[in-house]
């Protein structure tokens, strides 16, 4: 299995579990109350069948004067009449209820039950209920304590809270373990990556030695070979040996180039007269091309890049710009800086980047062209990167390719 | 090193703002004025009728008068009570001479706390003087909101005032 692909199964997962606990947790908590309240509940009616008994057996009502339980915070008999007939504090008896509450349980042979802050301000849960003794029938309110029974709803809260807390923890870990997998497989592909370039540079100073003596030997006897034969189509075969030749040398120097290790060199260069000077060496192949130029804006100060290398780089641009518009078109420089860094965005009208090119512009020998080296922008990218600068290709919103290049300027004198 | 600090910071962060969704008595004891501190309970100023009790009890923590309000532990029988006398402004003149051990008297409102422990607001409690030490008139208005005179009581002395005009119970 594909290593981003267990890694989006293990979330999945992880989020199932996450969904599956959270889901019993606020379950367990939204069922808490009810639990409590059942337990009261049963608690009332156990505890008023106590008092109903202990009552039927002595009408005096005295008898309940010793009943207690540590459940209840107190319990009272009321009259049709509301006279307080018996009450846990001996002196409300005989007094009047100064509430209307007990008239509906009075009425019909219903039972109420609420939570009700009392004036010490506990929440007590109370109940009213008809008590049947043998002369009359009376109004049994009975008040009890809820921290016990409460107890399962705090439980339960309590486990949410540690649920949630345990779960955010071990996201955090989790994700925290995954970024630093995802660095070091980045850190992997980079190593792997630079040992393709040591073997390539192997492969360049191989090529350097082993291929660009002879080339040189190969060019040289046909440059020779052309002037001195007197068949025309001799000198043209002799013609093709050498421009195969010096194509053989330009992708030998391009390979030299981009294994070659990028050293950071003094040296600055006035980007528009490069600029102009690079557009130069192709302004015959543009004419019979039908390509004109337009060079806009300007750049304040030099840029921090040797005059060589920011000169081949904008050759390789050019030419790349051209052998896109082989039935004619504009190129367009435009030059600015923002104070630190100097842009220069090289646009062309011919068909721009395809969708899997802009993607990998930058790779070595990636080319769609059938002559091509694909070392072009390799060795462009590599140049600018070495400099502390960045390139970027795009594809213009009217078409085209824009590549830009960002390239820091050099320090003013203070 | 840096990450690693960020990482538990975090971690902090999502364990505090989950305790903070905790009601605040839970985290601090005893309040101020009438909040009642992890109990829940009006200790300052609510009584009610209905919890009214008289109970005879050891004292088993003598008064702490830089607690607020000030309180006296009592044992009866297999209870344990907080007895809450009233706040430290108004009993700092009082001499609340109870030890450890002592037989006491109180008659008082009975309640119990979010914290599960018992509350007795009190009315009076018997002092080792003689005297007792009287809060509350009948209704529950406590001494230190006017309208009624509190104090240690002397024998044959009349409580005075106690018009009823604190917070009653249902």
């Amino acid at each position: 299995m594909p290593r981003s692909r267990f890694t989006h199964s293990i979330l999945w997962g992880c989020l199932l579990l996450t969904s599956l606990l959270l889901w019993f947790a606020v379950a367990n908590y939204r069922n808490a109350e009810p639990v409590a309240q059942s337990i009261l509940r049963g608690m009332s009616l156990s505890l008023g069948q106590a008092i109903e008994a202990l009552a039927v057996r002595d009408p005096s009502l005295k008898a309940l004067a010793d009943f207690s339980s540590h459940d209840s915070a107190y319990f009272s008999l009321i009259n049709r009449q509301g006279v307080i007939r018996f009450h846990r504090n001996p002196d409300l008896i005989g007094s009047r209820i100064e509430d209307q509450r007990y008239l509906p349980v009075a009425a019909a042979p219903v039972i109420t039950e609420e939570r009700i802050r009392l004036g010490t301000g506990e929440v007590v849960f109370e109940t009213q209920q008809q008590l049947h003794l043998p002369s009359e029938t009376m109004v049994l309110r009975l008040a009890l304590h809820t921290w016990q029974a409460d107890q399962i709803i705090r439980r339960a809260r309590t486990g949410l809270m540690v649920i949630v807390v345990l779960l955010t923890v071990a996201w955090g870990f989790g994700l925290w373990v995954l970024r630093l997998q995802q660095r070091d497989l980045q850190r992997r592909e980079e190593m792997t990556r630079h040992e393709q370039l040591v073997r390539l540079g192997e492969l360049g100073a191989v090529l350097a030695h082993e291929v660009r003596t002879p080339l040189a030997g190969i060019k040289g006897f046909a440059q020779l070979l052309r002037e001195r034969v007197q068949d025309a189509r001799q000198q043209e075969y002799a013609g093709k040996i050498v421009t195969e030749s010096e194509r053989l040398e330009g992708l030998v120097t391009d390979l030299l180039t981009y294994t070659r290790q990028e050293t950071m060199q003094s040296g600055s260069a006035v980007v528009l007269e490069l600029v102009q000077d690079a557009w130069e060496s192709f302004v015959a192949e543009a004419v019979q091309a039908g390509v004109g130029v337009q060079i806009t804006g300007a750049i304040a100060r030099p840029v921090a890049c040797p005059a060589d290398r920011l000169r081949q780089l904008l050759l390789n641009l050019f030419s790349n710009a051209l052998q896109a518009m082989p039935d004619g078109g504009t190129v367009q420089i435009n030059l600015s800086n923002d104070g630190e860094q100097a842009t220069i965005l090289i646009s062309d009208s011919g068909p721009g980047f395809a969708e899997e090119s802009l993607k990998r512009a930058f790779d070595p020998f990636y080319t769609t062209r059938a002559s091509g080296s694909g070392l072009g922008l390799a060795v462009c990218h590599k140049i600018v990167a070495g400099y502390g600068g960045i390139m970027t290709v795009a594809n213009g919103s009217s078409g085209g390719a824009n590549v830009t290049l960002q390239l820091p300027l050099v320090k003013e004198c203070a | 090193m840096g990450r690693f600090r960020s990482f538990f910071f975090l971690i902090a962060a999502a364990i505090v703002v989950v305790m903070l969704q905790r009601p605040a008595e839970a985290f601090w004891g005893f309040g101020s004025g009438g909040e009642g501190g992890t109990s829940g309970l009006d200790l300052v100023q609510g009584y009610d009728r209905n919890t009214v009790v008289t109970t005879v009890g050891r004292v088993a923590a003598a008064p702490d008068s830089s607690a607020d309000p000030v309180t006296i532990e009592l044992v009866a029988g297999s209870e344990r009570f907080v007895v809450v006398l009233g706040p430290r402004w108004y009993l700092q003149d009082d001499h609340l001479d109870w030890k450890i051990g002592d037989t006491v008297t109180v008659r008082g409102s009975k309640a119990q706390g979010k914290d599960g422990r018992s509350y007795l607001l009190a009315q009076w409690i018997s002092s080792p003087s003689g005297s007792p030490l009287v809060l509350r008139n009948e209704t529950g208005r406590p001494a230190w909101a006017g309208g009624f005179k509190g104090g240690q009581q002397g024998a044959g002395q009349q409580q005075r005032g106690g018009t009823g005009g604190g917070r009653r119970g249902r």
